[in-house]
């Protein structure tokens, strides 16, 4: 671990002051995440700063008849705050479904945003790594690649975002509220996170000045038809292979809106849009869902170890799309 | 009086149990003493090939590192391959660290940095710089199945000669299945990672405190390694946090913690970081066919059970896989086989009841089918064959 110095903040204005005056800074809150990646001397920050301080830790309704997760708010917290489990239950299902309760209890909401991917590579620094070091070479397209990406990547890298929770967010059409010495904006979450293309290293489009200060949520929450499915290697405490949040108004027999997206197949959460569109005023049936699956591989690619996700993907759509509807909960 | 019968259905705490939940029990890696230094290993980051150059300037430089171990500047120790093999030793010709530059399976350590704290020890290795040499590897069991051999010695007994006609009495059987099996590598990676606490003691005395489950085997190492004489070494593991085998033979942290604790005349703990607990023995990938006969009331008839095993290239690792087949159901045509392949991997350990856990589990997978096939229930298929039916026990 290099050495770095320490600093704690009270206010988002000295915060934001502070990580703007020193490039080699970084915020800490939870830890969960860059500690690990310290001490695997994988990110090397000069200088700490400690936002736990800060007063970003609460969740309210906003004007609009949403809901605004405060970033300091533990992710624990999160998924076990009533309004949250009342009205959003597919974003506190998500949240139970990733790390462990310890984890749970110490990560953030905006650490979560910002997590970086599990790939075996990027975390060994005695492999090259285009996401660890630009221009290095990517080793994970011809190498043990069975948690990488199907969608979306590049000949740069085929890296994974890690998070349940964002891929719940990305179903919900959350937006993310960032602020810096400029003042304060909205990032959509479609638009938070991003593909790799020839610019691996940058995970998603928050500027290095600028610091997150909560995750709205829209008023719709799809709290009466969502399931959300993940499979993995273990039964706990491992990311997921595949994963995917559905959300259902329903009209009937037949799907009002439809929201679908997955995790684990991608640099980003991957929101389904052209399967939402093929499920929205459709019935219900077996085959709209398979339809509708096929529509999110169509333009897959796999590498080798991962090949079985691109039909496992399909399944967990398919399943998770039916637990929508039925309600019944995974297994 | 006391029987074994008494303990049944009563719970027993662990002698040590509540030292160990509550924090109180002392591991290898939890021992001090005045000036302990601290040694990081550094792993080698190709899987066969050689090193080309090392250069630690950058690293010895920062203050506060004391020495940084390689193949290029130790000396003093045995010159025999013997000195390097333990009583579990497989034939062959045993892992020597930092010995040459000759890089033989992923992970490999080849250097070993000692400093004021374990802090700046695991930084000043980022700033190691380490040019190799790569050469092609073969780590793929599947891949190199066409190269395996009967090994030159069965180190746990050889297979059980054929009985009966196997390949007759399959043709004939009412009910055939064939299946095979592939089990990855296995890692123990017990929740305590291999650590060695080395105090020098002066006038060549030393004491280990070591993670081990033999001490006389870490002990007879230290002597024959390091040239010390037998009552100069003192082997300490008050606790073990989980083994299953891996500690049956000394690990490469141990002679890490004596070669600085020797050469700094200090003491040194070294400690393997997780993910160094995966380059050193494991329980071998294994590849195994079977094929079962039975006739028309579900009767086993006919046996084959071959497997391929994984070994190092300087080590023959050859454990008992098969035999079982022979043992658990009663078969008059039986035929077993086993190979081993060698690969550029580090040599196989014995793991939690070693083979058997492999070849019990391909045989009564494959039980499975053949009741399934036949079209029978799989333990009304069994019952009839069980070997032991008649100890008092099982009645």
């Amino acid at each position: 671990m290099n050495n770095f110095s320490y600093t704690r903040v009270s206010d988002v204005a000295s915060a934001v002051r502070e990580v703007a005056a020193d490039s080699t800074a970084k915020f800490i809150a939870g830890g969960t995440n860059l500690v690990d990646l310290m001490k695997e001397n994988v990110a090397r920050p000069g200088r700490l700063i400690d936002i736990t301080q800060l007063p970003l830790n609460r969740i309210q309704g906003t004007e609009d008849g949403g809901l605004r997760l405060g970033a300091l708010v533990r992710n624990a917290d999160t998924a076990y705050d009533e309004t949250v489990r009342a009205r959003y239950p597919l974003l506190s299902k998500a949240i139970l479904a990733g790390a462990s309760a310890q984890l749970r209890n110490m990560a953030t909401n905006g650490g979560n945003l910002m997590q970086r991917t599990r790939c075996y590579y990027f975390y060994d620094t005695a492999t090259p790594c285009n996401k660890r070091k630009p221009g290095a070479g990517c080793s994970a397209i011809y190498g043990f690649n069975r948690i990488h990406a199907i969608l979306g990547a590049s000949d740069q890298c085929i890296a994974t975002h890690p998070s349940d929770m964002c891929v719940a967010l990305a179903a919900l059409e959350a937006s993310v509220q960032v602020q810096s010495s400029e003042g304060q904006r909205q990032i959509p979450f479609a638009k938070f996170h991003r593909l790799p293309g020839d610019t691996p290293q940058i995970d998603n489009t928050l500027q290095p000045y600028e610091i997150i200060t909560a995750i709205d949520l829209p008023p719709r929450g799809f709290a009466e038809n969502y399931c959300y499915l993940k499979l993995r290697d273990r039964a706990s405490y491992a990311f997921a292979l595949v994963s995917v949040a559905a959300a259902l108004e329903m009209d009937g027999d037949c799907i009002g809106t439809a929201r679908l997206a997955l995790g684990g197949v991608a640099h980003k959460p991957w929101r389904a849009s052209d399967a939402e569109e093929i499920l929205n005023g459709k019935p219900a049936t077996l085959e709209n869902f398979k339809q509708a699956a096929a529509a999110v591989v169509r333009h897959a690619k796999s590498y080798g170890e991962n090949d079985f996700k691109i039909e496992l993907a399909q399944n967990v759509i398919v399943r998770a799309l039916q637990l929508a509807v039925s309600m019944e909960q995974p297994a | 009086m006391t029987t074994a019968t008494a303990y049944i259905g009563t719970p027993v705490s662990r002698v040590d149990g509540q030292a160990k939940v509550t924090g109180a029990a002392k591991y290898a890696a939890e021992f001090k003493a005045p000036r302990l230094a601290h040694g990081v290993i550094i792993s080698s980051a190709i899987a066969r090939g050689r090193i080309v150059r090392i250069n630690a300037a950058q690293a010895i430089a920062l203050q506060g590192v004391l020495e940084i171990f390689t193949h290029e500047n130790i000396s003093g120790l045995a010159i025999e391959d013997a000195c390097f093999a333990d009583a579990l030793s497989p034939p062959g010709s045993p892992f020597r660290p930092l010995y040459d530059d000759k890089i033989q399976y992923s992970g490999q350590p080849v250097a070993l940095v000692i400093a004021e704290s374990f802090e700046l020890a695991r930084f000043a290795a980022t700033l190691v710089q380490i040019e190799y040499e790569a050469a092609e590897h073969d780590t793929s069991l599947e891949a190199r199945r066409g190269h395996a051999y009967v090994p030159e010695k069965y180190r746990m007994g050889e297979p059980v000669a054929a009985r009966g006609d196997a390949d007759a009495a399959l043709a004939g059987a009412a009910v055939r299945i064939e299946a095979d099996y592939s089990v990855p590598v296995e890692h123990h990676n017990p929740m305590e990672p291999f650590a060695s606490t080395a105090i020098w003691e002066g006038d060549d005395r030393i004491t280990v405190y070591d993670k081990t489950q033999g001490v006389l085997s870490s002990k007879q190492y230290i002597c024959n390694v390091f040239g010390l004489n037998e009552d100069a070494v003192r082997v300490v593991s008050p606790y073990v946090g989980g083994a299953f085998g891996s500690g049956l033979r000394p690990q490469y942290q141990l002679f890490m913690a004596v070669l600085a604790a020797r050469a700094l005349k200090r003491p040194v703990k070294v400690v393997m970081t997780r993910q160094q607990m995966f380059t050193f023995g494991h329980r071998p990938a294994t590849l195994q066919r079977l094929a079962l006969g039975a006739d028309k009331d579900g009767r086993l008839v006919a046996l084959t059970h071959a497997a391929i095993g994984e070994t190092s290239r300087f080590e023959e690792f050859a454990e008992n896989v098969v035999n079982w087949s022979s043992l658990l159901y009663r078969c008059d045509n039986t035929r077993l086989a086993y190979k081993l392949v060698q690969l550029d991997l580090y040599t196989p350990i014995d793991m939690r009841a070693p083979g058997a856990t492999l070849g019990l589990f391909a045989l009564e997978c494959a039980m499975d089918e053949l009741a399934f096939a036949a079209g029978i229930d799989p333990l009304g298929q069994r019952w009839p064959h069980a070997v032991g039916q008649d100890i008092e026990f099982l009645k």
